[in-house]
């Protein structure tokens, strides 16, 4: 196992578990805007460690400059997505402060 | 497993026989054909199954059509009473119901048990396919080999499907106008940074639309897919300039067009055997230019479907 390949299963194992965190959070709490904050860490921090460490362990290749592309799509689009969600509530009148509900 | 979804099959298939409003047997109906479809999987012979997937959507759309025309999908009051009359009947009342139905099925599935085969797959046609696709159709994508030459019909049968579907979203519409004025502007209040954003990937989607379209026979990629990265490039315009300024009818027809087309060179160059006749030098060239068109034509036809779902659901359906 060389090097590239060490450092790529570090970030994939860091990915795994800034996904557990935020997928933690998301049942951690209750409020609405608080869960899309930490569930955008699914998809924005999460998921660009994976595919770095995914580009990491191919080396230099086609295919880990196809992963960069990706990257960089990702990077434009998932926290537009959470952004649209968040602001499209508050337009639809979604209190900020809600009340914790009882689950 | 195929015995845990023939029993799923067996209890569809009494709810079909023991419900009685038009609009929850069709949905039942959807559920039983895709169980159905599943056990053709299970039994080795995905191509049944698929046909078998797209006459069910086919069949549900039609059937909601016809119940919407004639009855009214809505429960009344009166309907209701009469459940809650019938649920009050004895039990005897519901077994006399319920047994030469659930006695027929039991049969069926025993006859069928019985006739069960073995479990090995006769995987002949798949290695017919797999070793044969590059002299057959040409190309080097398998898949699309087998969607754009073995298996041509299906193809147009899916394209096909959505015909269906704008068709019947235009029916089923609450609204009766089929177009929007030209140059409206929609009332939405946009985010700015939306804007800004869309502004820079949508030539990306455009391009990664017609590179999947353009490559479609020797990467993975085809006509499906390029053809909703470019109605996303569409539906991205409209969010950047907010203005509704495509005929929906002329994109209608235009789809219809090219659906005409793309079956009338599918059948001359399957059916009529034009393959046959083309000399050996130029096979290479020939089954290149038809995938290419091919796969052109059914692109243009998947955006121009998804283009008209997404402007009636935007500019027409809003409320």
């Amino acid at each position: 196992m060389n090097v590239f390949e060490i450092i790529g299963n570090i970030f994939i194992i860091a990915g795994v578990i800034f996904t557990l965190f935020g997928v933690a959070g998301f049942f951690r709490f209750q409020n609405f805007y608080i869960r899309i904050l930490v569930s955008s860490k699914v998809d924005a921090v999460g998921m660009l460690t994976l595919v770095v460490g995914l580009a990491f362990r191919h080396g230099i290749s086609f295919f880990s400059g196809k992963l960069m592309l990706i990257i960089v799509v990702l990077l434009i689009l998932n926290p537009l997505v959470s952004h649209i969600v968040a602001r499209s509530a508050y337009l639809s009148g979604h209190e900020v402060n809600d009340p914790p509900e009882q689950s | 497993m195929i015995y845990a979804m023939l029993v799923f099959w067996i209890l569809t298939a009494l709810l079909i026989v023991k419900e009685r409003r038009a609009i929850r047997i069709i949905l039942y109906f959807g559920a039983f054909s895709f169980i159905t479809a599943i056990c053709f999987f299970l039994l080795g012979s995905p191509d049944v199954a698929m046909a078998e997937a797209a006459i069910s959507t086919f069949a549900t759309i039609f059937f909601v059509i016809c119940v919407e025309k004639y009855t009214n999908l809505q429960i009344d009051e009166a309907e209701k009473a009469s459940d809650r009359q019938e649920d009050k009947k004895p039990l005897t009342y519901h077994l006399k119901k319920f047994l030469p139905p659930l006695g027929f099925t039991v049969f069926l599935c025993a006859l069928f048990i019985h006739f069960l085969p073995d479990n090995t797959v006769n995987t002949f046609l798949k290695d017919q396919y797999v070793e044969r696709f590059a002299f057959d159709v040409g190309g080097e994508n398998a898949v699309t080999a087998i969607y754009l030459g073995y298996r041509v019909y299906d193809t147009l049968f899916e394209a096909l499907i959505l015909v269906i579907t704008v068709v019947a979203v235009s029916h089923m519409s609450w609204f009766d106008k089929t177009s929007v004025a030209d140059g409206r502007r929609s009332d939405i209040q946009r985010s700015g940074m939306a804007v800004f954003t869309i502004r820079i990937i949508a030539p990306i989607l455009l391009l990664f639309g017609v590179y999947l379209i353009m490559n479609g026979h020797i990467s993975p990629g085809g006509g499906f897919q390029g053809g909703v990265a470019i109605a996303s490039f569409f539906i991205c315009r409209y969010m950047i300039y907010n203005i509704y300024d495509i005929s929906i009818d002329k994109i209608i027809r235009a789809e219809k067009a090219v659906f005409v087309v793309a079956a009338l060179i599918a059948v001359a160059a399957i059916f009529l055997g034009v393959w046959a006749r083309v000399p050996a030098a130029y096979l290479d060239l020939y089954q290149g230019t038809y995938l290419l068109i091919m796969n052109a034509l059914i692109g243009v036809k998947v955006a121009c479907t998804f283009i008209v779902l997404f402007y009636r659901f935007v500019a027409i359906e809003r409320l």
